[in-house]
């Protein structure tokens, strides 16, 4: 912990002289139109996403979405049917992996299981920069030429074992290494060669909770450091929210909506997208607009801060925190009974149904309240009135918002 | 791997078995142990202990002759010149059809139609019986009108007597354990190349191995060890007991230039009736194989397992 910090605080120190000089190799990312079918299945439909450089970018999304094969695509590892993708605004589609100059981390981070940390973090370089003559034992280091090569490796598995915090297990071969440390290693041969993009797969899936969230950080500051163009693929929201410049949120092989984690939280473009984000889930209740403008839920008008189109029936959502519970009738709320509480930490959540509706909603409560509320209790919800959003039926809340990033993309 | 498991499994055994339990489990292994003692343990044991008489098929009298089967054999010409044949016959059938085998996987892998037409046919030689494929070799090795001295004559050089040339016939036969080896090899590095995962050749045409020998050097070869340790047991200890053809073909000939070991082992029990000199010698065998199978084990297994 003290040396992540340390070395934290190092970047920090020779940010303005290293961002300098990084920016000017750093590479965008332009994927333009990219169709990927696997036989009758589209995986990737249309995908148009732009990263500038040195941008941090989540690809989320549930699994199936598409978003591993859109990294794929960008590796070189999969070709779409149609489309293009440039890096440093030169188009890679007809690239070979190799040639397009990406590292790729895999989920199951897929090291030589019979070479060592070095080995594995040296392969990169000693792939393409030795020659076969090269990589002879005993001879290959004879040859002034090739020693040289090989001291210069040597000296850059250093460099970044250092950086990755791994000499101890520098000599250990992946199955006498913990997952965290194979992730490591993992990362040190992707950074080794200096690549024009990092593409993560789900880098952080196969690690426990805590140093999932400990990697995060590490992995966060890293990139600022070294500025590379990440594209970052995970199911998983908070890990998205938590490190990305911005989140591309992905269902059924089209990019929903492109924005910072900010934008997508309180302003999403539909109903797909606000679920998504929403934790434990996003509470839904049908509702029919009046020719005045107001809002109609379970019988109860409501008053709504979201455009309310007059004289159209949709869905209103509204988060967990976005709502509460009152012991006593007020104006605008809904009667319901409190079917179970949950503890989470800090947070508890109270689910109760609407009496007049049979819906059900989840209510989010700090939990040294839990002791108000009594599972069978009655209460009414009440819905904040300048949060939540109404979604219009077989229509995006919000045209303009993906239609902006496309545009300029 | 085994090591590790072991004790915690055998302790957990004792803490949780009651006697009834461990009763059921001999209950169930019984069948299995009774086939292996009837099978395997009690002829290898009368062979053994044959190895020590005289006993010969159809006399009656047999004497305890101690270790006089074992010198007579070690001393012998014949048995000296059966183990170099043999040892020129491993010596090319093991690693020619190990090299093969692989590079016909590979080849078939790599392929995207005709795969299990191509699979299958280099693996017919295992299912086919020798003793009937030997008769289809002796017509495609004849000296006067074989398919393969035709080709030979094509190319003006002079015909060969395969089968009957002594210093040919040992080579013949050898052809023909490697070609009957080869497929079952091929079949064995299938099933070890599909068991690589897909994520490890992308991380190398990632990292500049995409294809050829690179690729096969960072990936295949490391990934196959095991299969590969495997194979070259199951060849050697096949290939040290390979002698259908040499019944078939040669019986032995030109010259006892090819009788290998089995063979000497064969004529000796059952066209000579000498069960007793018969059994040393299969004993001597059964050591010797052994042996190099355990060093060959202990040697290899250390370098081919990675997890």
């Amino acid at each position: 912990m003290t040396n992540t910090i340390k070395s934290l605080r190092l970047a920090n120190a020779n940010t303005v002289k290293e961002s300098d000089a990084i920016r000017q190799s750093s590479y965008g990312l332009e994927v333009h139109n990219v169709t990927k079918k696997f036989g009758s299945f589209t995986a990737l439909d249309k995908v148009s996403l732009r990263l500038e450089a040195g941008e941090l970018v989540s690809v989320v999304g549930p699994s199936g979405c598409g978003k591993s094969t859109l990294l794929r695509v960008i590796a070189g590892l999969e070709h779409g049917e149609s489309g293009d993708v440039r890096i440093g605004g030169n188009s890679v589609t007809h690239v070979s992996p190799r040639e397009r100059g990406v590292a790729f981390v895999f989920q199951s981070y897929a090291l030589y299981p019979h070479m060592d940390s070095y080995n594995n973090i040296a392969a990169p370089l000693v792939m393409r920069e030795l020659s076969a003559l090269d990589r002879l034992p005993f001879i290959g280091r004879l040859l002034p030429a090739s020693r040289i090569k090989h001291e210069r490796i040597h000296a850059r598995v250093n460099e970044v074992a250092d950086l990755l915090q791994i000499k101890d297990y520098l000599h250990h071969k992946p199955s006498q290494m913990s997952g965290g440390q194979r992730q490591r290693v993992a990362l040190g041969r992707a950074l080794i060669r200096e690549p024009r993009l990092f593409l993560l797969d789900e880098p952080f899936a196969n690690l426990d909770a805590s140093l999932r969230i400990h990697t995060r950080a590490e992995l966060s500051a890293l990139q600022r450091r070294l500025g590379t163009t990440t594209v970052f693929v995970t199911h998983d929201q908070t890990e998205a929210m938590a490190l990305s410049d911005r989140i591309a949120l992905m269902f059924a092989g089209k990019i929903r909506q492109i924005g910072t984690p900010d934008d997508l939280y309180r302003n999403p473009v539909d109903l797909d997208v606000a679920k998504f984000l929403s934790q434990p889930h996003l509470n839904m209740l049908p509702a029919e607009i009046t020719m005045s403008g107001r809002a109609l839920i379970a019988g109860e008008h409501v008053p709504f801060a979201d455009a309310l189109k007059p004289g159209t029936h949709g869905i209103v959502g509204f988060r967990p925190e976005h709502c509460r519970l009152v012991p006593r009738k007020q104006p605008h709320t809904f009667p319901v009974l409190v079917e179970r509480l949950e503890h989470a930490g800090a947070e508890a959540h109270v689910f109760v149904r609407l009496l007049a509706t049979h819906e059900s909603c989840v209510v989010r409560i700090a939990s040294y309240q839990m002791s108000d509320w009594q599972v069978g209790a009655s209460a009414w919800l009440s819905i904040t009135a300048s949060e939540g959003w109404y979604f219009p039926r077989a229509a995006r809340r919000r045209e303009d918002l993906l239609q902006n990033e496309l545009v300029s993309a | 791997m085994a090591n590790s498991i072991a004790p915690t499994y055998r302790a957990r055994l004792n803490a949780t078995q009651s006697t009834e339990s461990r009763r059921a489990g001999y209950f169930l292994s019984a069948p299995a142990a009774v086939l292996l003692i009837i099978l395997i343990l009690l002829p290898s044991s009368i062979v053994i202990f044959l190895s020590f008489t005289d006993y010969q098929l159809g006399l009656g009298e047999t004497r305890f002759v101690g270790l006089d089967n074992y010198a007579a054999t070690l001393a012998s010409a014949e048995f000296h010149k059966s183990l170099i044949n043999t040892f020129i016959y491993v010596a090319i059938v093991v690693p020619l059809s190990i090299a093969l085998g692989l590079i016909f996987a590979l080849m078939i892998e790599a392929r995207r139609t005709f795969k299990s037409f191509y699979r299958t046919a280099f693996f017919l030689p295992v299912t086919a019986t020798l003793v009937a494929m030997a008769t289809a070799w002796e017509v495609l090795l004849h000296p006067t009108f074989g398919l393969i001295n035709t080709v030979i004559a094509l190319f003006g050089a002079s015909k060969i007597r395969f089968l009957s040339d002594p210093d040919v016939a040992l080579y013949a036969i050898a052809a023909i354990g490697v070609w009957k080896q080869i497929g079952f090899n091929m079949i064995l590095f299938l099933a070890g190349l599909s068991t690589i995962p897909v994520e490890l050749y992308e991380s190398a045409s990632l990292d500049g191995a995409d294809r050829g020998w690179r690729r096969f050097l960072l990936v295949s070869w490391p990934m196959l060890g095991p299969v590969t340790l495997f194979v070259v047991v199951i060849t050697l200890i096949r290939a040290f007991s390979d002698f259908e053809a040499v019944i078939v073909l040669t019986d032995g000939g030109p010259i006892r230039s090819t009788a290998v070991v089995l063979f000497l082992l064969y004529e000796e029990a059952f066209r000579y009736f000498k069960i007793g000199t018969g059994s040393a010698i299969a004993v001597l065998f059964l050591v010797f194989v052994a042996l190099i199978s355990w060093v060959q084990w202990r040697i290899a297994e250390k370098q081919v397992h990675y997890v």
